[in-house]
Parts: C-alpha cells; structure tokens; sequence
C-alpha cells in the first residue's frame, strides 16, 4: 500500500533574478554615493578654504604693510579697502585686532580668539578656524618684526570673517557635484535594467518554446542559449533524450507483451478448440491437458511480465530504504519452499564472512525479492529434480564503492558462454518447451540497474550457472 | 466459504472443492458476506481482496476483531507483495496470487485446514504420518515411531512452525532452558536422528545449510 504523497507546503514565491540584481545594484550605488559624498564634501571645503585664504592672507599682507614705527609711537592704519576685499559676502561680518606678542592689543576687538597652541612670533600667516560671535569665524594670523626705539618687537595682526561665503561657495561645489554623481547612478541603473531584461530575454524564449510544444514533441531545443545558462538546456535536452529512450522502451516493452500474450493465448485458445472437436473422451482429455499446460505457461507469463513492469516502474520512483538482506533471502527461500516442486532440491545458503546483521545495503525490498524469486525459480525450472542451490552473500566492490554480492550457484544445465549476453535480453529463453519465458533474467538485470548494480553469468563450481547480482551499499549513485 | 466476485473464477473453485467432497457456499458481495459471517461460522474462508460493498482487508479485520480465528486465505490479484503483507498484518493465515493453479489453491487449503485441526484437536496428521500431541505419539504408515524427549520437543517445535525457516540458535533455544547449555551440535544430532526416525513420512524436515530447518508436508 503506498502512502499518499505528503501535501505540498505553501509553494514559496520563487526568488526573482532581476529583483535580486537590481536591489544589489541599487545597494552598491548607494554605498558609492555615500563614499564620493564624503569625499566631494571634504575637497569642496578645502576649495573653498583655498580660495578665500588667499583673499585673507592678501589683506592681512595689505594691513601689515601700513603700520610703521615713528618717534610717537606705532601707526595702525587699517586700509578700508582691505576689509571690504575680506567682507565679500553681504552678510559676512569681520573682525581684527593688532597687537603685541605680549598680548597688548593696539587695535580693534581685544576678545579674539587665539589659535589653538597661542601665539608665536613668525611672519608666516597661519590660518585656523575658531568659534566667535555665535558663529564659527575663519581668522589668519600673521606678524611683522618693527625695529622701535626701544628695540625689535613683533606686532601682530589677526584678521577673521564669518564663514557665510566660504560656507555657500562649499554647498555649491558640493551640490553641482552630487547632482552629477546621482545622475551617473541613476543612468546606471537604468542601463542595468536594461542590460539584466537582455540577458533574460533567452529565458523568456525558451519557457515559450517549452510551453508551446505538443506533449509528444521531444526534438531537443534549439535555443541559442548564453554561455551561462548553457549548461541548464544541455541538461533539459538531456533529460528530453533520456524522456524518449524510456518513451521508446516501454514502446517496445508493450510492443513485446502484446506479442508474446496474443501468441500465448492463440495457443491456449487452439487447444481448448481442438478439445472441444474430439469425440473420444480419452483424447478430448489429452488436448484439455495440453490447454491446461498452456494456460498455465500464459500464467507465468503474465505474472512475469507484470513482475517486469513493477520492477522497472518501481526503479524509477520508488524511495529506498537501508535493509538487511539475510532475512529477505530467508523469507525468498522459505516462498521458493512452499512449492511443492521443490522438494528434492538441496539449497544452501553460505554468508561466511557477513555474520549475522551486517549485509545491510540500500535497496527496494520489493524489487529484490522479485529478483531472488526469479533466479531460484530458473534454477528449479531448468535443472534437474534434485539440482544443488547455493545462495551466497559476500563483500564486494563496484568502482571503488562499496557492495555486496548476491550469487547463486547451480548443479543445472547452465548458459553456454555465447548465449549468456542474450539471454538478459527480454523474450529470449534457451528453454521456451521448459515453460522458459525468457523474462526472468531481464528482471533480474532491471533490478541490477536500478539499483546501480551489475549481473554477470559465469560458470558454477557446481557445474551448472553462477549468477553474481553486485549491488552497491549505498544505493544507486 | 468463498468470497469471491469473478462468477467464472468462483465456479472452477466451487467445482473443485465439491468435486473433492466439500461443501462450500459462495458470496460475491463483500457487505453481504460480512453479514453472514457474523452469525454463521465455517471450517476455512476463501477471501477475495477486490470486492463491490466492502473489501477483502476490511472484512478480515473485522472478523478478527469480533474473536474470529476461522483460517483465511486471500485471493489477491495484485501481485504486489505489498498486498500480501497488508493482508498477513490483519489477520490473513495465507494468500495465494491470481492467477493461480486450482490443484495448488487446494493444497494450501488443505494445509490451511490441517493446522487448524492439529490446534483443537491435539492431532496432527500429515497423509501417512500423524502425530498425537496429549500422548506425544507419533506414527508413520501407522507403524509407532519410538521418539525420545528431546526428539519429541523438536518435532512439537517443527510442526509448530510448517513451512518457516528456523535457525539451528532458534530451535536451540526453543529446545532448551535458560539453564542448560545449548550446542548447535547437539541440535545437529537430535535432528538427524529424528529425519532418520521419520523417513517415508509425509512430514519431513530439511536442512538449509547456512540458514537452518524447515519442515513440510507432502502432498499426495
């Protein structure tokens, strides 16, 4: 009895690529911008710094050359035309003071901020950016040596403005540059779009191919598929190629059946007719029992032919599961027994070096039994009353991988070694007047090849066939 | 009883049991034989799986959950083994697959029916060989078999398990007590000479080298 199929979970929305690409463009543009931001806000400062120290060194520059020593003292002559220069935007607000290095203030604000780590003599102006008035104010300083009758001494001039200017003049280098960042990104998302439906357009293609087809049409696609997803149409038409090869086969499997049923039946139904035009009763019996033979050889058959179709249905879909093997080849023998042909037959079964619990090997239970039976079958059918059957179970190897190996050894007639190829081919039986339907090893191979196992006939120490069934431990690959 | 909906499949198995002496009463209906076999109780039930009203498995179990142990022997057409274990879990004695050879459905049957009577009645028979379990007696061509008592054990154990492979540890340790220590040898030896004691008897032991013993029964 099989279990219905689990019911599917709520079937997940599948993932789309052009989404995927586009949110991780779009993150990574992002990421870029915030960079370049920073990076354009720091030169637009720099810039703007630049341009208006300059203006700022220039008047300090002016400022310092109009102040002179006399015999009265020292003359601080501010050029008006040197605060205007500083002062450039309407709202900027300016601020100076001259005076001593010992900190006397000569002229204008005494309360100016000093540069982070004071005052130094030096004629070199030095630029710093300091808090004053409520607003952050950019000042230069800057000194000059005056020879005095009392000796050399360093006047010093400080000279500062708001930052209104350099302020807007930053935004704006900033602002122009951003909006082409921003444009360039948002071109190039754009492209990418573009770019990511080009490349989908294949996809698109083939689904429609794909979907547009007759159930029959199994021509492989002849899409001209990018590199990148070369690969996925190399395996649907591989899969469409292996799709017409099992179409084909169950073609022919039906074709062989009906065959082999008809010919089987048109037997049995002549019999029986030929039974039913004798008069004597004595030959009337003969004929019944012949039609009975041949019912029962249409029997065997079927049971063999339907056997064929599970076995090789059940190797396509069937789960496997990890089973002991001693136990089945028990339960195998202990069915073959029941059938009281079998009575003089000697059967052995000789596991050596696989105690008991360790012939474990992944398989279909259903699918093994049904080849067990076949081979024990074959042996009692085309061997003698009291044939010898030794069933053997060792360790082997497949390619590296692990296995075991199911043999059976006979004292029957055997397989001459030129026919043995064709008689794991379906219908093809050494024996047909022996009741051989010529299915039974064909099972057998089935079963060997769904199971990524292999058969091999050989000749028996016992005289008659030896047939080693490989399969590997861990199912098929 | 047979259960069975195919009319010609039913007549072949109707003719052959009364053609041996049986009385035998056929259903086709599932639902209605379930309902004769509640007030009405027979020596063997022949059940087909596939029925109209009520299938196979549904009337085997609840024959056996209502305390029924009437031998039941399944006429299955799949040849699923599947089927088979389906129908041994709910209770089913035997089974034997469509299609089939009359001759061996009633072999079966006949064993299906000698279990039963060995069970109530304490005598086994078996053609030539009987074997009386009260007087732990057995006779073959009605000839007494002198047995000693370990011989007798394993012949009870054999008869108890017609038709399945016992291992030589399982009859050892069907044979012997926790107590005593059981040689596989000895059970050698205790078997070939209770086969030699019972040669020409319908009921007969083999040897499966490397698996164990299993006894049968001889048709004649």
């Amino acid at each position: 009895m099989t279990l219905p199929p689990p019911l599917p979970e709520a079937r997940a929305v599948p993932y789309s690529l052009r989404r995927r690409l586009t949110v991780g463009m779009v993150a990574g543009f992002l990421a870029l911008l915030v960079v370049l931001s920073i990076g354009l806000w720091t030169y637009a400062r720099n810039a703007a710094n630049q341009t208006y120290d300059l203006l700022l060194a220039g008047s300090a520059i002016a400022i310092l050359e109009r102040i002179s020593p006399t015999p009265d003292g020292l003359i601080v002559d501010i050029p008006s035309s040197a605060l205007e220069i500083v002062g450039l935007a309407k709202e900027d607000r300016v601020f100076y003071r001259v005076f001593r290095l010992s900190g006397r203030t000569l002229t204008g604000e005494p309360d100016l901020p000093l540069p982070p780590g004071g005052v130094r003599a030096g004629d070199q102006p030095r630029f710093f950016d300091a808090p004053y008035s409520r607003e952050t104010s950019r000042f230069v300083l800057q000194g000059k040596l005056i020879i005095e009758p009392t000796g050399p001494d360093w006047i010093m001039l400080q000279l500062g403005h708001t930052r209104l200017a350099r302020d807007t003049m930053q935004m704006d280098l900033f602002s122009k540059g951003l909006a082409g960042l921003v444009a360039i990104a948002v071109l190039g998302l754009v492209f990418m779009r573009l770019g990511i439906n080009r490349a989908m357009a294949p996809l698109a293609g083939i689904e429609a191919d794909i979907r547009g087809r007759e159930p029959s049409d199994m021509t492989p696609l002849d899409a001209k598929p990018p590199r990148e997803v070369e690969g996925l149409i190399g395996a649907i038409n591989d899969f469409m190629g292996r799709l017409v090869t099992s179409k084909e086969h169950a073609q022919s499997f039906i074709a062989d059946v009906a065959h082999q049923m008809r010919t089987s039946l048109a037997a049995l139904q002549g019999q029986l007719q030929l039974a039913a035009e004798q008069d004597e009763p004595e030959r009337m019996r003969q004929r019944l029992e012949r039609a009975s033979e041949q019912a029962t050889r249409t029997i065997r058959l079927t049971n063999q032919l339907l056997s064929h179709a599970m076995v090789t249905h059940r190797g396509i879909d069937e789960p496997v599961e990890k089973i002991d093997l001693m136990p089945l080849i028990r339960t195998s023998v202990e069915e073959f027994l029941r059938h009281p042909e079998t009575e003089g037959i000697d059967i052995a079964v000789l596991h050596d070096d696989l105690p008991a619990g360790s012939a474990l090997l992944v398989a279909d239970p259903v699918a093994l039994r049904e080849a067990l039976r076949n081979l024990l079958d074959n042996a009692a059918r085309h061997g003698p009353k009291d044939i010898r059957i030794d069933i053997g179970l060792s360790r082997t190897r497949i390619d590296e991988r692990e296995a075991l190996c199911i043999s059976l050894d006979d004292s029957g007639p055997g397989i001459p070694a030129a026919e043995r190829e064709k008689v794991l081919e379906r219908f093809y039986s050494l024996n047909r007047a022996g009741g051989g339907s010529g299915i039974g090893l064909s099972i057998v191979n089935a079963v060997a090849r769904s199971h990524g196992g292999r058969l091999a006939l050989a000749d028996s120490r016992l005289g008659g066939l030896r047939v080693e069934l490989d399969l590997p431990v861990d199912g098929p690959a | 009883m047979l259960v069975e909906d195919n009319d010609e499949l039913a007549e072949a198995i109707i003719d052959r049991f009364r053609g041996e002496g049986h009385a035998i009463d056929r259903e086709a209906d599932g639902e209605q034989a379930s309902e004769l076999l509640r007030y009405k109780t027979f020596d063997l039930i022949l059940l087909d799986v596939n029925l109209p009203g009520r299938n196979g498995f549904e009337i085997l179990r609840q024959l056996r959950l209502s305390g029924d142990h009437t031998p039941v022997m399944l006429l299955t057409a799949r040849s699923e083994i599947d089927d088979r274990v389906v129908g041994l879990d709910a209770g089913a004695d035997d089974y034997i697959v469509k299609p089939f050879d009359l001759r061996e459905l009633a072999a079966r049957c006949r064993a299906l029916a000698r279990r039963r009577a060995g069970e109530s009645s304490n005598l086994f028979i078996a053609g030539n060989f009987t074997f009386d379990r009260a007087a732990k007696r057995a006779t073959v061509d009605g000839q007494d078999v002198d047995l000693r008592q370990r011989e007798v054990q394993l012949l009870e154990v054999m008869i108890g398990n017609i038709g399945r492979v016992l291992s030589k540890e399982e009859v050892a340790d069907k044979l012997y007590t926790f107590e005593e220590v059981p040689t596989l040898n000895a059970v050698e030896q205790i078997m070939t000479r209770l086969r030699r004691k019972l040669e020409g008897a319908a009921f007969s032991i083999r040897t499966i080298r490397g698996l164990g013993y299993i006894a049968s029964v001889r048709d004649e």
